[in-house]
């Protein structure tokens, strides 16, 4: 790796931290409230019973910080994703205020999926910063030689990686 | 030539956490020659080095980290330089720097997603270690239904005016953290020369002066975390006609912790 090059980076990396720092502090001291909409699909997947109700007639009572929505978002997200693996099997155990929405082919996605790409898409930082998209972008970028992505933000030091043994055979010429 | 080899190779991303913001990330690999042609001799090295956080809406990148163009059809290796990604409806993301590929660079790239398709478009400009420069132009769509994804990608190269395009057909989803899931794929490539600079395929396409042919594959979750994955490649030099076969076989084991 050039030496310079690093250098150069190391430096500029150091002044862009310096600079952004107390900025990125006064941000983050902000609650920046989740837009209206989002609010309404979580009372959505509330009544679709992707989410628990918390109350009388839904689930959302109030503001929520956008981090708020995006935990709430993740937890509907991991439940539809059970409720799509599991199938009929994993339905029929569950009590009848459990049972999940009738999925269907992604053409024709049900209402609860297109709001939950939405969310995921309107809250993708937030939802990056709880390590929600960290497996899947892990694998996706992995043949790059890719980094994985951030870990839940209370963690410090995040190790991950991959063992991989592979065997290739050519027949060409290669030049 | 026939080229055949088997390796074990293990990659370990360490992430640090400086700020709740700002993350520093680093990779060590060790690449290990078990048989075959190679000589890889499994000393471990350090392979990344960068720092990423946002500013303001802005997600930036400074450092030596992988990247990938064109769904790697352009681009997939190393890259030392600094990338901003903008979100938004339609994210953008521009990067400036250098790799063993080419001396200096400047890249955009654009992506949209919709709930059943997604668009991308990107200028990426080389300025190449030979002398000259090389501006690779890309765009193209995926479309999915039911369980199905379809994608087509044009690219034109200003290098030598060529022009190319790969289709891909897909069906199912991996994900690793979930036993049984599979994807299978298959791919038309007809690439110029100019309208690659290091692409992702096993097969030999960096070795041929432009290519077309096919590529098939198969991955399968194992068990959690270990993945199977078989490639075959039937590609074609534009410019020879010589032929060049490839299968590749391997076997991904996924780990991570964390305090």
């Amino acid at each position: 790796m050039n030496s310079k090059f690093l250098l150069t980076s190391a430096a500029v990396t150091a002044s862009v931290l310096f600079c952004v720092s107390a900025q990125a502090a006064e941000q983050q001291a902000v609650v920046i409230a989740a837009p209206a909409w989002t609010l309404a699909a979580l009372d959505e997947l509330s009544t679709q019973g992707l989410l628990p109700r918390t109350g009388q007639g839904g689930h959302v009572a109030g503001e929520l910080s956008r981090s708020q929505a995006a935990a709430e978002t993740a937890k509907a997200a991991a439940r539809l994703q059970k409720w799509q693996l599991d199938g009929k099997q994993q339905a029929a155990a569950m009590t009848a205020e459990e049972q999940p929405p009738v999925l269907r082919p992604r053409t024709d996605w049900t209402k609860e999926e297109q709001l939950l790409k939405k969310l995921e898409q309107e809250l993708e930082p937030e939802l990056d910063a709880l390590g929600f998209f960290k497996t899947e972008q892990l694998y996706q970028r992995s043949r790059a030689g890719a980094e994985p992505q951030r870990p839940a933000i209370d963690k410090r030091l995040k190790i991950a990686g991959t063992v991989r043994y592979h065997y290739v055979t050519n027949d060409g010429d290669r030049g | 030539m026939n080229f055949d080899d088997s390796r074990l190779r293990a990659r370990v991303y360490y992430d640090y956490n400086i700020d709740n913001n700002w993350h520093a990330h680093t990779m060590t690999e060790s690449d290990r020659t078990l048989k075959g042609d190679s000589d890889k001799s499994g000393t471990i090295g350090f392979e990344r080095g960068y720092v990423d956080g946002d500013i303001g809406v802005t997600r930036w990148t400074a450092g030596s980290f992988g990247y990938l163009l064109g769904d790697g059809n352009i681009y997939d290796s190393r890259y030392d330089g600094v990338r901003v990604f903008v979100p938004g409806p339609v994210q953008h993301t521009f990067a400036t720097g250098r790799s063993d590929y080419f001396d200096n660079s400047f890249l955009w790239t654009a992506h949209y997603d919709d709930y059943d398709y997604s668009l991308d478009a990107g200028i990426h400009r080389f300025d190449l270690d030979e002398g000259g420069n090389n501006t690779i132009m890309n765009f193209g769509g995926t479309y999915q239904f039911e369980n199905f994804s379809l994608g087509a990608m044009y690219l034109h190269s200003t290098l030598d005016g060529g022009d190319g395009y790969v289709l891909t057909l897909a069906k199912g989803e991996l994900k690793p953290w979930v036993a049984g899931t599979q994807r299978g794929w298959i791919k038309y490539y007809d690439q110029a020369a100019g309208t690659y600079i290091a692409h992702t395929m096993y097969g030999l396409a960096d070795y041929l002066d432009g290519f077309k042919g096919y590529g098939v594959g198969y991955s399968r979750v194992v068990r959690e975390n270990l993945v199977t994955d078989v490639e075959y490649y039937d590609i074609k030099d534009k410019t020879t006609d010589e032929h060049s076969r490839t299968l590749w076989i391997d076997l991904v084991y996924y780990f991570s912790a964390s305090w």
